[in-house]
This record gives structure tokens, C-alpha cells and sequence, in this order.
């Protein structure tokens, strides 16, 4: 019979360590009260279909590593086991807990102190629901380990589209593997600046075939020697999972380890809740049955529509419910509108309540009129009075240690302000997807396009730009003194954009800037500025020789004009007078520049008659 | 700190049964015939382990395992056909030494089916009924063992030389069925890949191995090629009480493209696959297991799989009138005579259990 | 010109040819020689091979003699499409001929300059090597396998294989299209089936045909045109570059040199993917209207007709045609209904999207085939364009077919006889609807009606490629099928079209009405065939 009083250490049993908390606070003020565990996932705990996946895959001894609330993990796999759940049968538990650990890191060293898994093992992050066969992963990494002695660690990565509601934005990687998918640059790239990579060039010298990967998603699975958790405890600072796979890659020499890649192909399945995003998104595929043969327990009665309704939880007929899961025991009043929401067992919803894209703890009350939108989180039992508007907060039913006035809401009801600034956490938590938004690639988002919408005015001036506008102005102002010709005039200010990448426009714009600002360091004059003119002429035949040309002289002008206030009008007159009387503006560009012009700056006011006297040129003719 | 768990049992009795199921469900039991000589040892071990006295107790523990096996496990038959098989074998060993007992003939004339609508409570206890039921069980089990091979060696009845046969996807039996015929006469086979791709490419591999001309084709071809098949052999999942026959989603279309042609459609069951459930024309909650959408749709298929609903059923129903022919180790009969094999499998007041 | 026919004396065995024989050659072309034409015309008459008609032979009955020639072409394994001498032409005006169209490609594309006048003069040495071989056929067929060029090279080996394989009855050489002599044969007992996809880097050097028509057949045989009006609408798009960029050798005569060039241009084409219905009436069609043209007109005038004829063609018969179908669609379409469609039809897609915007309420359930996987390309656009779409596969289909409404399938062709040629698996789901009493309504332009009558799938089908049903990214495990173990036991089919009977279908809809599918001939017969 079943002995659950022995752990056996087998040679070759397979084992696999679950970290079954996430360090971050993504959850609260859920997880403040509940493990993140056992957070219901279509009104079963999380842990459940880990352990089931865990089973499924072959593992026969767990260790669950628990941090917070572990009475409640403990009562939970007790009751599972007396109730002879699937997993229990042949995969032995065992908890680990420790009060102390802050991070997945910590989590790991503790383990290697405690010296209970022999030889290679499965590594979970938390909250990962999946149905993949773990053994031949298993053996492939013994294979891998084989050939590469250093091989530590085999992760697994499952393809995904990017736009899909699986792929968290939060997780996107871009990795470069060589042939035998051995990674050589892993970075995430929600830590990038401004969306560039920089690859080491020792990638290429190590391997002759190198792909680089960004149809990935995380499924937070890994397959870890046994020297997996030395090297943490010898690395103080490596806290997460990716602080590893960083430090190994940069280190690479000097600790002489590697990484390998595993990709998940076919019906296989990986995927991991690890905020709010991934909650929605994983409820949705395990109910689309992604994770076939891990399927949720639902009968005909829990499903309708596109919702998933708990036992005992009765829907009214004028009830608007799309894309909902709502849990065990739940009371809804009438004329209700739930969208995009979970609704966590044992709430009361009253009548005219609407909520969108939000969360409600168990136990919740949401009185009558109430409005919940736009992912604000209700802890376990708050109670929300009526007519409450409460977008994008998140509210506990117990009062936080710092609370101002205007944070209580009722009794049970106080807005939760963490601690470090609020924009912070509210980024850190990604939003539930609008589902009803369409998430596209756009296909022609192109760089071109984010060119044409720059608005000179308004954003804010790059340092490139300043630069280059500088060196154009030492160009021309030395170009006119010594003389030179216009061409190689013309050669420097392109080699200078080339070399600060300005974009067509830009060019335009600062080189008309330019010139007119030579004048106005010695405004001497209109014969003087004629003459600087027509010294540049070349320069502006080269520059301005089509429609958005001319639109970008005028904008120079324009702006010109604007930032030098004490120009008197005449001066401006004087310029577009000029420039069209060499033909470089065209009435059209002009009238079209002057339609536009915003009617109640004073510059609109000093262009006027210039535009008008254009007009009536032009009917004269 | 470690902490091991330890918790007492309450529900030991079912704990088999939950063994059972959850190997079922997880698919640690590759295909019928794994599950149900799992079965038949898992009976096994119920009789000789469980405490029970009378006949009667040990249907209802037999019973009882049944309906749990059928709440969790609500398109799993095979297991239920065993023990529901099993019930009868109870009633009947009971019967003859009963009447052994009571010096009565042994066994009822051949031709007349014992009639259990006689009351019989069942209730003696009879101290050689474990042994002859484990005896009865065991012999069951080889019958299973040698009901592939009996299922083969008919094979060369049916397959004609130079004939060509199309099969869909992967079936054991209909594997050696054509392995077997294939001793004897030349022919070809034509492989659909069906829904499930991979079993499909096994099947055709592994007759290539045999030295069987293969031919693989994707499904849609199905039509175009059905005027040069001579006979369409397939295996099934179950066989309904009606001789219609639950099978792998995509034999329907299969069936009606040879109803079409008129080229025999010929179904390979063993006898456990009986089911005493009758399927109405219209009856669909039997047959709406959904499998993974991937094999439709891939999951790299990006944001189009946030809108689109993707379903990929398991099983087909195929209709009596489709099917030609039901071949079992005992021969080869007609859709339309299954209820009458059914008779012989199961008593009929455990139709329903 | 000189030189280089003296680097080629340098090249000896290049060809194949020993000097005296190129010489020989040489001596030949500089006569003016009518009976040679002559003879060669007779000795590719007296070539044909039986039964082996390819699509365009059907269709281009008038063409007889050309078509059959073409035949003994590609059964010579000389794939390089040679131009068919004209009785009218001399050896000289035809060289002058070949050196013209050079002048006109060349301007297109400068690069292949060079390679195109070695070819040139090579293609008109295989033009003279033709008539040796012909009468040498038999004793000298493999030394010209090694003659051949890159294209024909990778052709040739095949060719071998099939010697060897021994299937004299069964004549198939084409290398991309099929045909099942079931009579004699079973499709079963055919050795490997030789496909393969022509390769950008083999047509680059083809002398004389038009880059854009290069670039045509590359598409199709790579099947990155897929469909059967994109395929006859990029044909007729390449047909109005060519028609600009051609440019009459003098002393020719416009329609006949465009004649020529296209029948060169088609048969290559014919090549990389057997035409489809569409292709082959467009073309027979402007083949008429250029036979119509009065040919004293000057040649930028019946280009300028001949531009509008492919313009009124694409806009009449194809784009009108969708919108006057979709318009009767849309009366059939009833809020609420859950409409079932296969694979990806331009047509379709036109008649879903534009019911969409006229606020009907509809859902669309989507079946997807392998392995062309094109119902994901349909589910693409569809969702793009907010319909609420439902994806099943061809084994799905018992499952949803009873909670459709009606069933909207696109046609490659529609057969004389009624029955309705389209992409394999549409006779699956005819048979099915068929089952569940479910209305079936076949969408096809009338441009594609075809005077061939078929009574099954296999007379006439096209086979794709083998090894894309080995492909196994979307498997758990890479497919058994690879091993190389017992290889002559295991074959793969992969037939791209199937017939589905008339009786499975309730009705055709086209632009003219709403008709049922016997009535096809009747529209053939009401039809102009000549615009």
C-alpha cells in the first residue's frame, strides 16, 4: 500500500522543484491573503493542474518550495490527497518552507543547502500550466550533457505569434541559439532602450550558423543539473531565473557554462501565471483546451457562451456577461454588466453593477450601481457601497499599515497605495487584454511612418539633432566666410547627417533654420540677407525640391519666426517673398502652409497680408 | 525545514479504481487493448483483495466502481464493457454452481439463452466462487491476447490478390490484420493520415517495414482516389448497440465517400468494444470530446487565435448503415446482428450501469 | 558574335557536339533552307507521343500540329521551348528572329545579356542538333541528356528513372504534371513520383521568354500564387508587359511574332505547374481577339487594343463577375446563418467580407486541409475583417455540420457535364452536407467553365508536392515516414484538385444567375467566345 512516511532516493527517480511563489507582489492584494498557489484558475487552484502537468509528465517526487501562507498549501495537498486526486497516486509531495527566502534565488539556495535532489531535475517557476511530456526532455538534456560537459541548464520555449494573448509582453525574449540550440544571447526585451540590440561579436566567432529567435514564449519550465544550484548559491546575487541565464551567458568563460534551448513543437503546451496578463491569458487557453489533456473539470452547466460559471452560481436572464469566469457560490443581481472580468467564489453582486477588465476577490460584496473597470483588483472580502467608481485600483478588505483619509471606502474597503510611486506598480501590473480590441501587427509600421509624424514643435529636440544643427551652422557660418563652394558645403552637411542619422526632413528643416539663423546673429540688413541668400542658393536648390521640402521651410520659417519674437513682421515678409520669387515655395505650398497656420498666433497675424497679396496674385493671373 | 505528508487514507476501497482511472486518463494505457487487460487485472486483484462474501456484494462493488469510472471517465467503454462482461461471468459461475450444488443439469441447453429473469438473489455464499472466477477471469485474459491474433488470421478471407485497400490512421488490429494478409497475397494499401498525423505516418511506416506497398495520402484526397479501393478496412473505438460505430473523427466523411463508390466499409472489433448504448440519429453528447486545438490550428499561428474558436473533435459517429461489415475474432457479421452479440457479452438489466 | 561561337569551338564536349558537327551546323544555318523547316515539321509530326495530352492540348485544338510537337519536345528531354518553325520562315529570318527578341529582353534585363547571346546562339544550334536527333533518335537519346542545359539537367536524370522504371505505357515524362492511365496502371503501381518544384536559379538562363513570365513560373511552381484567378490574373498581367515590351524584328509581322513568343512563353510556363481552366480560356480567348486583329493597323495601335482586351477581361470577367456573384450570395445569406467554407478562394472571401459590411449577422466556420493549410490564410483576412469565424478540420466535420446553415465552396472549374473540379477535399464536404440535408452553393465566374467532361477525380488531376506531407513542424515528433528504410514500398500521393458529382451540389452560382450545375454547357453555348 501507499507509505507516505519514507522518502525514497532513487538513483534515477525523476525529480522536479516547484517554486510555488512569486516574489514580486503581481497579485495583490489577492495574494496578501491567499497563496499565489492556490489562486483559482476557472475555480480550481493554480497548484492543481501544476501537479497534474507534473504527473502527466513523468515526475514522480515534487518538491514544493513555499514561502507565504504555507498552512493554507498544506491543508490544500492534504485534502487533495484524502480526496485521492490523479497526482497523488504515484508522485510523492514533499513541502519545503522557509519563512525567509525574498526571492526565487533564495529559494534555490536554500535548497542546495538542503541537499535533497540528486542528479538532473525539473525546475518550475510558479504557476505553470502545461501538458508536456517531460521525459524525453529529460533524456535529450542527459544526451546534451553528454556532448557538452558545461550544459546546465535546457529551458523550454514554446513558438508563439506576437500579438497573441499567450505571449506576455512582459516575458518577450530575443534569443540567438546556434545549430545545436545551444544559447549564445538571451535579453529580454521589455529591458532594452529603445527597442536596439546589441549583439557581442564573439556569438558569430563561436559557432558558423546562428539564429536569432523572437517567436518565443517563456513556459517557465527548465531542465537543471545538478550543479544548477551550486552555482546560485555561489552567485549572491542571482534572484531570478533570468539573472541566472544572464550571468552564465556574460560569464561565460570564466564559469564555462551553458545553456541549451528546448522547443516545444506540436500539441505541446507551456504556459505560466505570473501577473494579471497571463491569468486571463492561461484561464482562456486551458479552457480552449490548449493544454489537452489537462483540461478544466467543466460540464455543460459551467460553461456559457464564451463565460465560465461556477457551481451553485445562478445567472440571471438580462444578464450581460462576455468573457467572464465567475466562481462557486456567486450571487448576481439583475441588469448586470461583466466583461472581460474574474469574479472569485462567493461574491455578491447587486443589481446595476458593472464591471470591466477587473478582478474581485473571494467573498466580495459590490453593492447596487457600483462601477469596477479598467483592472482594478478587489482583495478577499471587500465591500464596495453602492454608486462606487473605482477604475484601476486595487482594494483590500483590511486596513494597510500607511492609509490616508481619502484611501478608506468603507469599512472593508481601502485603497491599497504601495509604497514606492504609484506609477511603478501599476506598470508592473499588464493589463487585463481588452479582448474586444483587436490585437494587430501592424504590417506596414515601418520606420518611414514614424518620421513623417514628427512634429517639430512639439517633440522634444534630440541631442543628435542639436548637434547636427550646430555643426550645419559652423559649416555655412565658415562656408561663407572663407567662401567656399557650395557643393562641398553641401558634401559636409550630408556626411554630418549621415553621421548623426538625421532623417530627410530634419535635414531640411535645419539646414533652412541654419541659414536664417546665420542672419540673425548680425542682422544687418536686408541687402546682407539677400546676399547670404543668394550665396546659398545651391545649398537651396539641393534641399528644397519637392512638396514636403517646401513644407519643411516653411515649418523652419514658421519656427524661426516664433522662437525670435522681436523679428519684426517685415523681416518674415521679406522671406517668403523671397523664397518665392526664386521660385524655391510654390504658391501652393504656401496657401496650403498658410491654411494651416494656427489662426491665433501672433505669427498667423503677421503672415497675413503676405498670404493675401499671394491670393490675389494668383486670381490676378 | 522538510515536511512530509501524512494522511490517512479514508476512501481506500476506491483507491484502486482511482488508480485505474487516472491511468486511463492520463494516457499511460497507449491503446485498447493495454486498457483493458488493465481492466481485467484490476478485477483481478478486486476479487482476491476486497472483503466480500456474496455474489451480490461483489457485483455492487463491482457496480459501484462502475459508476465512478463512468463520472469520471465519461467516454472511456472499455473498461465498463469488461466489467460490465464481468458481471455476467458472476451471475453465471454463480448459476452453474448453484445448480451443481443442487444437482441440476449443468448447463442449460445451447440454443436457450439462460433466462435471469428468474429471481436469483444471488446471496449465497459460495466458497469456490473466487476461485472460479479468477479462473474465468484468467481465461478471459488469454481469450483477449488471442483475439488480435484470431482477428488476423481471417484476414486472407477478406483481401483479395492485387487488391487495394485503404485504411485511415492507426489501428493495432488492422495493422496486423494487413501484416497477416499481406503472408499471403500482394496488395496495396493506401494510408489516409487522418486527425491524428503522426499515428498515421506510423501506420504507413510501419506496413512499409512489412513490406507492404504503402501509399500515404492527406485526408482530402480520400474521394478522389476511392474508385481504385477495393475495400476500406478500418479499426474503431467502440461499437454502439444500433452496429453504428464510434470512431476517430474523420471516418465519417471516409464511410460515406465509400457508401458513395459502394466499396465495403469493414470495421475490426474486438469484443470488448461492444457497448449496449444505443446512439439516436441525432445524438451528439457522446461523441463531443474535444482533443487539442493544435492539430488544427498550430499555437504559432499569432493574434488571429485570440478571435478564432478552433475545434478538433475526437470522435466520429459512423451510422449502421454505412458499415458493411463488423469482423470480431468470432467472424465477421453484419451491423445489424450486433445487438444479438451483445445478448451473448452482457446481461441486459447492466446495460445501463 | 563570331567570338564567342569560337569560344564555343574551344568548348568542345560541351555540347556534346564534336567540331565537325558544330561546324557542320554552322554551314547549314547560313543557308536559306525551306526544306529543312519542312523536314523538321514532318519529323515532329511523326513524334507524338499517344495519349499524352497535356491541358493546353485540349484547349488548343487549332494548334494541333505545334501542340504535339511540343509534346515531342519534352519527351526528347531538350526542355529549352524551341520555336516552331513557321513553313513561311527561313533559318536566317529566324535567327534574325531569336536575335530580335534578345534586343527586346535584353532591355528589361541587363545582366543576363551576355549568357542570353551564348545561349542564343546555343539555342539555335540545338534547333539544327534537333533535326540530327530526330533522325538519330534512338541510337543517340542519352548522349543528348548530357547536351541539355541546366534546366534540362536536373530533368534528365529523372528521365533515366523512368526508362528504367519501365512504365512504357505509361508515358508520363512531364516533370510537374500527372496523369493517371488508370486503365492500364493502378496510380498505386507508379514508380516515385518525379516532382520537382523549378528552382529560381535553373530559369534565369532561358533565352527568350520574358523576365515577368520567368518570374510567373517560379511563382507557380513554388505555389506562392495560389488560386486559380490569381493565377490566370498575374498570367494576364505578364501578358500586358510583355505585349508593351515587345518589339516586331522587321519584316515580321506583330500578331504573328507575339503568337510565337507566347506559345514559347505558355509551354515553359506549362512547366512549372500545369495551367489551370482559368489560364488556359484567358489565353485562348486573346489568342482569338489577336487573330481578329487587322493586322495593317500599325503595332502600337493593336497593342493598344490588345492591352484594353486583357484589361476589359481582367475588369469584366473577373472583378465584375465577383461582384455581381457576391451580390447574389448576399441575397441567400439570412442573419443568423452559420456558413461553412473550405480552404481559401479569393471569391469567397469577396462574398464574406462584402456581406459583412452590409450588416448581415452571419458566423463562418472555416475548414482547413492539409497540407496546403490554406483555410489559416482564409481565417487571416476574414478575422482581420471582424467576422466571427470558427476553424474545423476536414475531420471535424461530422461535428459542426449540423449546426450549418449553408455551405459556400469556391470552383477551380466547372465541367461540361456538370461536375465541379476544386481543391481535393471539396466532394468531402458536398458528400457530408449532402448527409445533413444542407444546401451546397458553388461560386464560379463563367470565365472558368470548361468544355472537358470528367467522371472522376483521377483522368485528369494534378499531383503537388510529395514531401510537404512529410512536413513535421506541427507534429510531436518528426514523422516515421523519413526513413529511407524499404524506400520502393512507401509512396506518397498528394492530388490537389477532385471532381465532386453535380448531384451534391444544389446550385452554381455565377454572374449570368443563379443555375444548376447541368446547365454548364448551356452557359458555354450562350457564351461569346469570341469578344
Amino acid at each position: 500500500m501507499y507509505n507516505k512516511n519514507e522518502i525514497i532516493h532513487k538513483g534515477n527517480i525523476v525529480q522536479a522543484v516547484v517554486v510555488a511563489d512569486e516574489f514580486e507582489d503581481k497579485f495583490i492584494p489577492i495574494t496578501n491573503e491567499v497563496p499565489m498557489s492556490l489562486l483559482p484558475l476557472l475555480n480550481k487552484p493554480l497548484l492543481d493542474y501544476t501537479l497534474e502537468f507534473l504527473y502527466l509528465g513523468g515526475v514522480e517526487e515534487t518538491f514544493l518550495f513555499c514561502c507565504s501562507q504555507v498552512d493554507m498549501i498544506k491543508e490544500y495537498i492534504r485534502k487533495s490527497i484524502e480526496a485521492s486526486a490523479a497526482w497523488s497516486l504515484n508522485m510523492k509531495i514533499h513541502i519545503l518552507v522557509s519563512e525567509s527566502c525574498r526571492s526565487f534565488g533564495d529559494c534555490l539556495r536554500d535548497l542546495d543547502a538542503k541537499g535533497l535532489l540528486r542528479g538532473d531535475f525539473i525546475l518550475l517557476e510558479p504557476g505553470v500550466v502545461s501538458n508536456i511530456n517531460l521525459r524525453p526532455i529529460l533524456k535529450k538534456h542527459k544526451e546534451v550533457v553528454k556532448k557538452d560537459k558545461g550544459a546546465v541548464i535546457t529551458i523550454v520555449y514554446q513558438k508563439a505569434g506576437v500579438g497573441q494573448i499567450g505571449r506576455s509582453a512582459e516575458d518577450d525574449i530575443v534569443v540567438a541559439v546556434d545549430h545545436n540550440n545551444r544559447v549564445l544571447y538571451h535579453k529580454k526585451t521589455r529591458l532594452l532602450e529603445d527597442k536596439r540590440i546589441k549583439l557581442p561579436v564573439e556569438i558569430f566567432l563561436l559557432s558558423d550558423e546562428v539564429s536569432m529567435l523572437h517567436n518565443l514564449k517563456d513556459a517557465h519550465i527548465a531542465v537543471c543539473s545538478s550543479s544548477v544550484l551550486p552555482i546560485f548559491s555561489d552567485n549572491f546575487d542571482f534572484q531570478t531565473r533570468d539573472d541566472f541565464i544572464k550571468g552564465l551567458l556574460m560569464n561565460e568563460e570564466i564559469m564555462g557554462s551553458t545553456i541549451y534551448l528546448h522547443l516545444i513543437r506540436g500539441s505541446q503546451y507551456g504556459g505560466a501565471v505570473t501577473n494579471w496578463q497571463n491569468y486571463q491569458a492561461v484561464s482562456w487557453e486551458l479552457k480552449d483546451r490548449w493544454a489537452y489533456p489537462l483540461v478544466p473539470s467543466l460540464k455543460e452547466n459551467n460553461l456559457l457562451k464564451d463565460n465560465v460559471i461556477g457551481n451553485g452560481t445562478i445567472v440571471p436572464h438580462d444578464a450581460n456577461i462576455s468573457r467572464c469566469v465567475i466562481g462557486n457560490n456567486v450571487v448576481l443581481g439583475k441588469n448586470i454588466n461583466l466583461e472581460d472580468s474574474f469574479i472569485m467564489s462567493n461574491c455578491k453582486l447587486e443589481d446595476n453593477v458593472t464591471i470591466n477588465l477587473s478582478v474581485i476577490g473571494n467573498s466580495c460584496t459590490i453593492r447596487k450601481g457600483s462601477k469596477i473597470i479598467e483592472n482594478t483588483v478587489l482583495g478577499n472580502g471587500v465591500n464596495i457601497d453602492q454608486n462606487t467608481i473605482l477604475k484601476n485600483q486595487l482594494i483590500q478588505a483590511t486596513k494597510p499599515d500607511f492609509c490616508e483619509k481619502e484611501d478608506i471606502l468603507g469599512q472593508y474597503a481601502f485603497r491599497l497605495k504601495p509604497d514606492e510611486d504609484e506609477d511603478e506598480i501599476l506598470q508592473k501590473l499588464p493589463r487585463l487584454h481588452n479582448m474586444k480590441e483587436s490585437i494587430e501587427t501592424s504590417d506596414d509600421g515601418f520606420s518611414d511612418s514614424d518620421d513623417e509624424n514628427l512634429s517639430y514643435t512639439q517633440s522634444p529636440v534630440l541631442d543628435d539633432t542639436k548637434l547636427f544643427f550646430t555643426e550645419v551652422i559652423d559649416s555655412l557660418t565658415r562656408g561663407f566666410e572663407d567662401d567656399l563652394q557650395c557643393d562641398n558645403l553641401i558634401l559636409e552637411i550630408n556626411s554630418s547627417r549621415y553621421a548623426y542619422n538625421i532623417s530627410v526632413k530634419e535635414v531640411n528643416f535645419n539646414v533652412i533654420k541654419a541659414i536664417l539663423h546665420m542672419y540673425l546673429r548680425q542682422p544687418t540688413g536686408q541687402r546682407y540677407f539677400s546676399q547670404l541668400l543668394s550665396y546659398f542658393s545651391p545649398i537651396l536648390k539641393n534641399y528644397i525640391r519637392n512638396e514636403s521640402a517646401m513644407q519643411d521651410c516653411l515649418q523652419a520659417i514658421e519656427d524661426v519666426a516664433i522662437t525670435n519674437e522681436e523679428l519684426k513682421e517685415n523681416w518674415i515678409v521679406f522671406i517668403l517673398n523671397w523664397f518665392y520669387n526664386e521660385n524655391y515655395l510654390s504658391e501652393e505650398s504656401i496657401s496650403n502652409w498658410g491654411r494651416n497656420l494656427d489662426q491665433s498666433a501672433k505669427f498667423s497675424v503677421q503672415v497675413k497680408p503676405f498670404l493675401k497679396w499671394l491670393e490675389e496674385a494668383d486670381e490676378e493671373e | 525545514m522538510a515536511t512530509n505528508i501524512e494522511v490517512e487514507h479514508n476512501n481506500e476501497d476506491t483507491l484502486d479504481v482511482m488508480q485505474l482511472i487516472s491511468d486511463i486518463k492520463h494516457s499511460q494505457l497507449i491503446n485498447s487493448y493495454n486498457t483493458a487487460t488493465r481492466t481485467v487485472d484490476f478485477l483481478k486483484s478486486l476479487i482476491s483483495e476486497q472483503e466480500w462474501t456474496t455474489a451480490q456484494e461483489l457485483m455492487d462493488l463491482v457496480k459501484k466502481r462502475m459508476k465512478i469510472i463512468s463520472t469520471s471517465l465519461p467516454y472511456e467503454v472499455v473498461s465498463l464493457n469488461i466489467l460490465r462482461h464481468s458481471l455476467k461471468l458472476i451471475r453465471e459461475e454463480y448459476r452453474s454452481i448453484l445448480k451443481k450444488k443442487k444437482g441440476e443439469d449443468l448447463s442449460p441447453p445451447q440454443f436457450v439463452t439462460p433466462d435471469y429473469r428468474e429471481v436469483l438473489d444471488y446471496s449465497e455464499t459460495l466458497p469456490d466462487l473466487k476461485a472460479r472466477l479468477l479462473d474465468q477471469l484468467t481465461e478471459y485474459k488469454v481469450e483477449m491476447e488471442t483475439s488480435c491474433e484470431n482477428i488476423a488470421n481471417q484476414a486472407s478471407e477478406h483481401i483479395h490478390t492485387n487488391e487495394t485497400v485503404l485504411t485511415v490512421g492507426r489501428s493495432h488490429t488492422v495493422e496486423r490484420f494487413l501484416i497477416s494478409a499481406a503472408k499471403k497475397t500482394t496488395f496495396e494499401v493506401i494510408v489516409a493520415e487522418s486527425s491524428n498525423i503522426l499515428e498515421g505516418h506510423t501506420m504507413a511506416n510501419n506496413l512499409a517495414e512489412a513490406d507492404i506497398g504503402t501509399t500515404l495520402i492527406p485526408d482530402t484526397n480520400v474521394f478522389a482516389l476511392m474508385p481504385r479501393v477495393n475495400k476500406v478496412i478500418i479499426g474503431t473505438d467502440t461499437v454502439m448497440a444500433n452496429g453504428g460505430l464510434r470512431a476517430q473523427a474523420g471516418l465519417y466523411v471516409v464511410a460515406l465517400a465509400a457508401q458513395h463508390y459502394s466499396v465495403p466499409f469493414m470495421a475490426l472489433a474486438h469484443m470488448y468494444k461492444f457497448t449496449p448504448v444505443y446512439v439516436g440519429p441525432h445524438d451528439k453528447t457522446t461523441f463531443d470530446l474535444l482533443g487539442s486545438p493544435a492539430d488544427v490550428l498550430p499555437y504559432s499561428s499569432g493574434p488571429m487565435l485570440n478571435k478564432v474558436k478552433v475545434f478538433n473533435p475526437v470522435f466520429d459517429y459512423i451510422p449502421p448503415e454505412l458499415v458493411t461489415l463488423i469482423i470480431t475474432q468470432q467472424g465477421g457479421n453484419a451491423p445489424s446482428y450486433v445487438y444479438r452479440i451483445l445478448t451473448e457479452l452482457y446481461v441486459q438489466e447492466d446495460y445501463d450501469a | 558574335m563570331d567570338k564567342k561561337k569560337q569560344s564555343k569551338e574551344e568548348k568542345v564536349g560541351a555540347d556534346g557536339l564534336t567540331k565537325k558537327e558544330r561546324r557542320a551546323l554552322k554551314v547549314q544555318a547560313r543557308q536559306t533552307d525551306d526544306n529543312k523547316a519542312e523536314q523538321k515539321n514532318i519529323r515532329q509530326h511523326s513524334v507524338p507521343k499517344n495519349g499524352e495530352k497535356s491541358e493546353i492540348n485540349q484547349n488548343m485544338a487549332e494548334k494541333g500540329s505545334e501542340n504535339v510537337t511540343e509534346n515531342g519536345v519534352i519527351v526528347e528531354e531538350v526542355k529549352v521551348p524551341l520555336d516552331k518553325p513557321e513553313s513561311g520562315l527561313s533559318m536566317k529570318e529566324k535567327r534574325k528572329l531569336e536575335w530580335e527578341k534578345k534586343l527586346a529582353s535584353v532591355k528589361n534585363e541587363n545582366n543576363i545579356e551576355t549568357k542570353c547571346d551564348q545561349q542564343l546562339s546555343k539555342s539555335e544550334q540545338k534547333a539544327k542538333r534537333r533535326e540530327i536527333q530526330e533522325a538519330q533518335r534512338l541510337a543517340k537519346k542519352n548522349t543528348v541528356t548530357k547536351n541539355t542545359e541546366e534546366l534540362n539537367s536536373k530533368i534528365s536524370p529523372e528521365n533515366k528513372k523512368i526508362d528504367s522504371a519501365a512504365t512504357k505505357s505509361f508515358p508520363a515524362k512531364h516533370t510537374c504534371s500527372k496523369r493517371f492511365d488508370g486503365s492500364i496502371l493502378s496510380p498505386l503501381q507508379m514508380p516515385f513520383r518525379d516532382y520537382k518544384p523549378v528552382e529560381l536559379y535553373d530559369s534565369v538562363c532561358l533565352p527568350n521568354i520574358h523576365p515577368a513570365f520567368i518570374e510567373l513560373g517560379v511563382q507557380y511552381s513554388s505555389k506562392t500564387i495560389l488560386g486559380s484567378n490569381a493565377r490566370c490574373i498575374s498570367l494576364l498581367c505578364a501578358l500586358s508587359r510583355l505585349v508593351k515590351d515587345l518589339r516586331t524584328p522587321p519584316e515580321q509581322e506583330f500578331s504573328r511574332y507575339l503568337e510565337l513568343v507566347l506559345q514559347k512563353s505558355t509551354s515553359y510556363l506549362q512547366k512549372c505547374r500545369p495551367m489551370s481552366v482559368s489560364m488556359t480560356n484567358a489565353l485562348k480567348l486573346f489568342k482569338s481577339q489577336l487573330t481578329q486583329i487587322d493586322s495593317n493597323i500599325p503595332d502600337e495601335d493593336i497593342k493598344k487594343k490588345l492591352l484594353d482586351f486583357i484589361d476589359t477581361f481582367i475588369h469584366d470577367e473577373i472583378l465584375t463577375a465577383g461582384k455581381a456573384i457576391s451580390l447574389k450570395v448576399l441575397e441567400k445569406i439570412s442573419n443568423g446563418d452559420i456558413i461553412l467554407i473550405y480552404g481559401c478562394s479569393s471569391l469567397i472571401k469577396r462574398i464574406l467580407i462584402e456581406a459583412f459590411e452590409s450588416k448581415k449577422q452571419f458566423k463562418v466556420i472555416v475548414v482547413d486541409n492539409r497540407p496546403l493549410t490554406e483555410g489559416v490564410e482564409m481565417l487571416r483576412r476574414l478575422t482581420k475583417a471582424g467576422i466571427d469565424c470558427t476553424c474545423v478540420s476536414i475531420n471535424g466535420l461530422r461535428y459542426v455540420m449540423a449546426s450549418v446553415t449553408k455551405i459556400v465552396l469556391g470552383a477551380h472549374s466547372l465541367l461540361t457535364n456538370g461536375y465541379v473540379m476544386s481543391r481535393a477535399g471539396t466532394s468531402l464536404i458536398a458528400l457530408a452536407a449532402k448527409a445533413f440535408n444542407r444546401p451546397v452553393l458553388v461560386c464560379c465566374e463563367t470565365y472558368k467553365f470548361s468544355e472537358r467532361v470528367q467522371a472522376d477525380s483521377l483522368v485528369y488531376n494534378e499531383i503537388g508536392d510529395p514531401d510537404i506531407l512529410l512536413k513535421d513542424d506541427t507534429l510531436n515528433n518528426p514523422s516515421p515516414m523519413k526513413s529511407r528504410s524499404k524506400k520502393r514500398r512507401r509512396k506518397f500521393l498528394n492530388l490537389l484538385y477532385d471532381v465532386t458529382p453535380a448531384f451534391l451540389i444544389t446550385a452554381v452560382v455565377t454572374e449570368l444567375a443563379i443555375l444548376p450545375c447541368t446547365s454548364v454547357p448551356v452557359v458555354l453555348r450562350v457564351k461569346p467566345i469570341e469578344i
